[in-house]
């Protein structure tokens, strides 16, 4: 495997280095894949914007000033493509008159049926968020990423990611308590 | 039984995510560590979150990986992709041009004439201080002549730039009309001094002629006097 640090292989693929490319690609397209796969939920779309991303990665190295992480940078255009897609997806569903989603607190049978796996319930409930707050929990729990990383990614205020995450986790304890599972907060 | 927490406690209930990510800083981990040490509720919270984050990561790890086929597709756009930006050079390339172009046909003659003056005289000054050699001076100053044609410093001269699509018998046809003659070029620079007339010609005939060669737009590129 070749070494470097991401930086480096950024600096290489700037000068049109193929081989630095294979190697970023076969460091972050995982994550980047299932970061996109889990706001898309859909396999094809997010492997196209996967591919979007790292022709960017390709186009923009040049300009790449390392003020982020390389792979904030590829979450922050991962997250771009991610909200274009979905966003021409529920300009599409308008168009063709088929309403949104109406979120349903309550009586989940996905969720009633896992009640005896705490995890499990946790997980259909988490499934049920809105992509916002999906996004934001998985960049933290999942992604590891600093409070800082996170208003880069989402391009908001640090003290909004906070405020974010613990709607997102409010969500979710709501949810779980509609389905009967009572964790004492909120 | 749902404990309260109080404002000083809410802020590092913010900050637990990141707490139990690692990725705090070592002020704020060690406010949050001391804030566990005297607080259930905070305590109870953080298993809260690592429950949560079980949950993100089993989530995250089942969405699966992109398909082998997906870095082949991915590299094969990056192998076209020179292609598009040589193309997009050349399309930058060739607006350029036809900006020049435009700009030059949308001038005077005079005000053409003076700008290309101007331009000759940059390049005979990058001429002398590339060669050292100021025409006219020097040992070798005494250019060769034939004795048939008239000196080459005799008559009204100009300098012409022929269009590159520009056909001979055009070009012979085109200075016909005006009663001119090459006689020299081309220069390094596609320039060729063309004899307008056999005398100092009154400045303005010489511009009628400048302004009906440079009107031959498919036959000359660029006229400009030559002193």
């Amino acid at each position: 495997m070749e070494s470097g640090s991401d930086e480096e292989l950024v600096q290489r693929i700037a000068k049109g280095d193929n081989l630095a490319m294979r190697v970023l690609y076969a460091r972050h397209n995982l994550r980047a894949f299932r970061f996109l796969q889990r706001l898309l939920k859909d396999e094809a779309l997010a492997e196209d914007a996967l591919s979007e991303v790292f022709v960017d990665v390709w186009r923009q190295a040049a300009s790449f000033e390392g003020r982020s992480s390389v792979s904030t940078w590829l979450l922050a255009m991962a997250r771009n493509k991610a909200w274009s897609a979905l966003r021409k997806r529920r300009e599409a569903e308008l168009d063709e008159g088929v309403a949104e989603a109406i979120e349903d607190d309550g009586d989940d049978p996905e969720v009633q049926m896992q009640k005896s796996d705490k995890g499990a319930a946790i997980r259909a409930c988490m499934e049920k968020l809105s992509p916002e707050h999906r996004e934001v929990l998985d960049l933290v729990y999942y992604h590891e990423t600093s409070v800082e990383e996170v208003a880069m990614i989402i391009s908001i205020p640090e003290n909004t990611v906070k405020t974010r995450l613990f709607h997102a986790r409010k969500k979710l304890g709501e949810l779980l308590k509609a389905n009967g599972i009572d964790r004492g907060w909120p | 039984m749902i404990n309260a927490l109080n404002e000083a406690d809410r802020e590092i209930e913010d900050l637990l995510p990141f707490y139990h990510n690692g990725r705090i800083s070592a002020a704020d981990r060690a406010r949050v560590e001391i804030a566990l040490g005297t607080n259930a509720e905070l305590r109870r919270r953080l298993d809260l979150i690592a429950e949560e984050s079980e949950a993100a990561i089993v989530l995250n790890e089942a969405a699966g990986a992109p398909s082998p086929r997906a870095l082949d597709a991915l590299m094969a756009k990056i192998e076209a992709e020179p292609k598009r930006i040589a193309q997009q050079v050349g399309a930058v390339r060739r607006g350029l041009m036809e900006r020049l172009g435009g700009l030059i046909a949308a001038l005077s003659p005079k005000t053409l004439a003076y700008a290309s003056a101007a331009a000759i005289a940059v390049i005979a000054a990058q001429g002398v201080v590339l060669t050292g050699v100021v025409p006219g001076s020097g040992p070798g100053s005494q250019n060769y002549q034939t004795a048939s044609a008239p000196a080459a410093s005799d008559g009204t001269f100009v300098l012409i730039s022929f269009a590159p699509e520009a056909k001979a018998v055009a070009i012979a046809d085109l200075l016909k009309s005006v009663g001119a003659s090459i006689v020299e070029g081309p220069r390094a620079s596609g320039l060729y001094r063309v004899r307008i007339g056999d005398k100092a010609l009154p400045r303005p005939e010489s511009e009628r002629i400048v302004a009906r060669l440079q009107a031959a737009k498919d036959v000359v590129a660029l006229v400009a006097p030559d002193q």
